[in-house]
């Protein structure tokens, strides 16, 4: 009998109560916020994304209630970019929700995109992409982006009563033309409230208007600046992430015995590379049924510059208020 | 009728033991025994094996839950059934590739002292699943226990294949660093 099959008949004689309990189908969708954050740190060039759950009462007031796309029945996901260009700069943050059974969200040198998962199934490019302009004003960027537009579009117009969004009172539609696959694009501008502004442009195809086109406004319509308050316990996980991807980096666990649970499972550096470690992104993946109790935060980063990227990935449980790690590994 | 009735059955040995257990059980045990070696045929044959077992096992054994009890032996029975027919060169439902799944988490550098004891690894396995968060847990006895196609686990969850391919792979990774922690080889 080999390795895998005396795995598999040892499983046989589990523990009666998981198998009890695994019987049972799930209760319905449970509350599940994806966060991720993005920070841009001068110094180490680190880019992490955050995510927020989302107060139902202020989404529900800030959306200007889109209609359901048909036929699909899969839970939106929050994210929030948490976006520091500088240090001594305040944090920048904003939230969007998107569906990730039909989108998948990536970040790329400060660009957040949103890409439909069918991407290599469309004739032509459609995706929403989000970045931030630091200092520049709202109509100073709609300029900028209208004259850059003219050149490469048939039609730019400025607009204030269609396809709008509510922190977008005035967008840009730009067109290529009427043939089914001339490319259509939308631009909406937010103000950051710190002298920036963030722009959210949608790419995609005639034909594809009534698609992907009104799914980028529905998510451009939920985009939203933070308000700057953070639920406790997203700072608390926020804190201990932190404090748990320094001691992984730098192999230097002592200090942080209290973020961690009784017999951990730690599979990590085994030194210290902290100097050299350039985060990317960090994915809050987070559920529970009223607060959250349980997270999994993934750190994309590289050792590096050319380094492919690997992932160090923590299970959080938070258990009276407080976080802790149970499993803390690196992934491919 | 209640399971504390069918075990009296057995314990008076009644025959009706056998017809109420698989009034009662067939469809819940034959599910398992069809997952595993996907032939009906097959797995009626194995419906017998279990309710043999059954019948040897009580008396002296009074199960606490009768249906994880006689689960145990279909999944025994069945996979005693796929070995055979295996050996025969005969394919067998979902079994092989969670096999293959599994053998992801079989250390490949031996790190240990000795080989473990089927009963320690057992035990082993136990604990390990204890670690895992319930939904991944969930999802891996369905797998590895019931032998369940991913997309009948993702419906039973309610959630996507890939996000149930995704768990999988992150419990496996876990439980090949637990058995290495273990100091296991196997």
């Amino acid at each position: 009998m080999n390795g895998q099959e005396r795995l598999f008949r040892a499983i046989g004689n589990v523990d009666e109560r998981l198998l009890e309990r695994s019987e049972q189908p799930s209760r319905g969708r449970r509350a599940v916020w994806l966060a991720a954050g993005m920070a841009a740190c001068a110094a180490l060039a680190v880019l992490v994304w955050s995510l927020l759950p989302p107060s139902p009462a202020a989404i529900s007031e800030r959306e200007p209630s889109p209609p359901p796309a048909v036929g699909d029945p899969n839970p939106m996901r929050l994210h929030c970019l948490e976006l520091r260009t500088e240090p001594e700069e305040p944090e920048l943050r904003f939230s969007i929700l998107v569906n990730e059974e039909s989108y998948s969200v990536s970040e790329q040198d400060g660009v957040y995109t949103i890409l439909p998962k069918s991407a290599a199934e469309l004739p032509k490019e459609c995706k929403l992409e989000i970045f931030h302009w630091p200092g520049v004003a709202v109509s100073d960027a709609i300029e900028q982006i209208r004259a850059s537009l003219a050149d490469s579009y048939s039609s730019v117009e400025v607009q204030d009563s269609y396809w709008t969004t509510p922190y977008s009172p005035v967008s840009i539609r730009a067109s290529e033309g009427t043939d089914w696959d001339a490319l259509q694009m939308d631009v909406w501008f937010a103000e950051d409230g710190q002298g920036g502004v963030f722009v959210l442009e949608s790419v995609y195809f005639l034909e594809a208007t009534e698609g992907h086109g009104l799914r980028f406004l529905d998510m451009a319509s939920t985009f939203t600046p933070s308000s700057g308050e953070t639920p406790v316990w997203f700072a608390q996980l926020e804190d201990v992430t932190r404090q748990l991807y320094t001691a992984a980096f730098s192999n230097v666990w002592d200090g942080v015995e209290g973020l961690l649970e009784e017999n951990a499972m730690i599979a990590a550096y085994s030194e210290d590379l902290y100097a050299s470690i350039s985060i990317a992104s960090i994915d809050y993946s987070v559920s529970g049924e009223a607060e959250p109790d349980s997270a999994i935060v993934s750190v994309k980063h590289r050792t590096g510059g050319e380094d492919s990227f690997v992932y160090l990935t923590m299970e959080l449980s938070r258990t009276d208020g407080q976080w802790q790690a149970g499993w803390i590994a690196l992934e491919k | 009728m209640r399971d504390e009735e069918i075990i009296e059955l057995y314990w008076r040995r009644s025959e009706d033991a056998i017809r109420a257990t698989a009034a009662k059980y067939g469809g819940y045990c034959g599910s398992i025994a069809v997952n595993i070696l996907s032939d009906r045929r097959d797995a009626e044959e194995c419906l017998n094996d279990t309710w043999t077992a059954a019948w040897t096992a009580m008396p002296p054994h009074r199960p606490q839950r009768l249906r994880l009890f006689l689960g145990k032996l279909t999944r025994t029975a069945a996979l005693d059934c796929l070995r055979a027919r295996m050996a025969l060169k005969r394919g067998g439902g979902e079994v092989p590739a969670a096999l293959e799944e599994l053998g992801e988490c079989v250390p490949a550098v031996p790190g240990a002292d000795q080989a473990v004891e089927d009963r320690e690894l057992e035990r082993i396995m136990d604990r390990f699943l204890h670690t895992l968060p319930p939904r991944d847990c969930n999802v891996f006895l369905r797998r590895y226990w019931y032998a369940e196609p991913l997309e009948a686990i993702a419906k039973r969850y309610g959630m996507k294949v890939s996000t149930v391919k995704t768990c999988l792979y992150r419990s496996r990774g876990k439980l090949r660093y637990y058995l290495e922690g273990e100091g296991i080889f196997l």
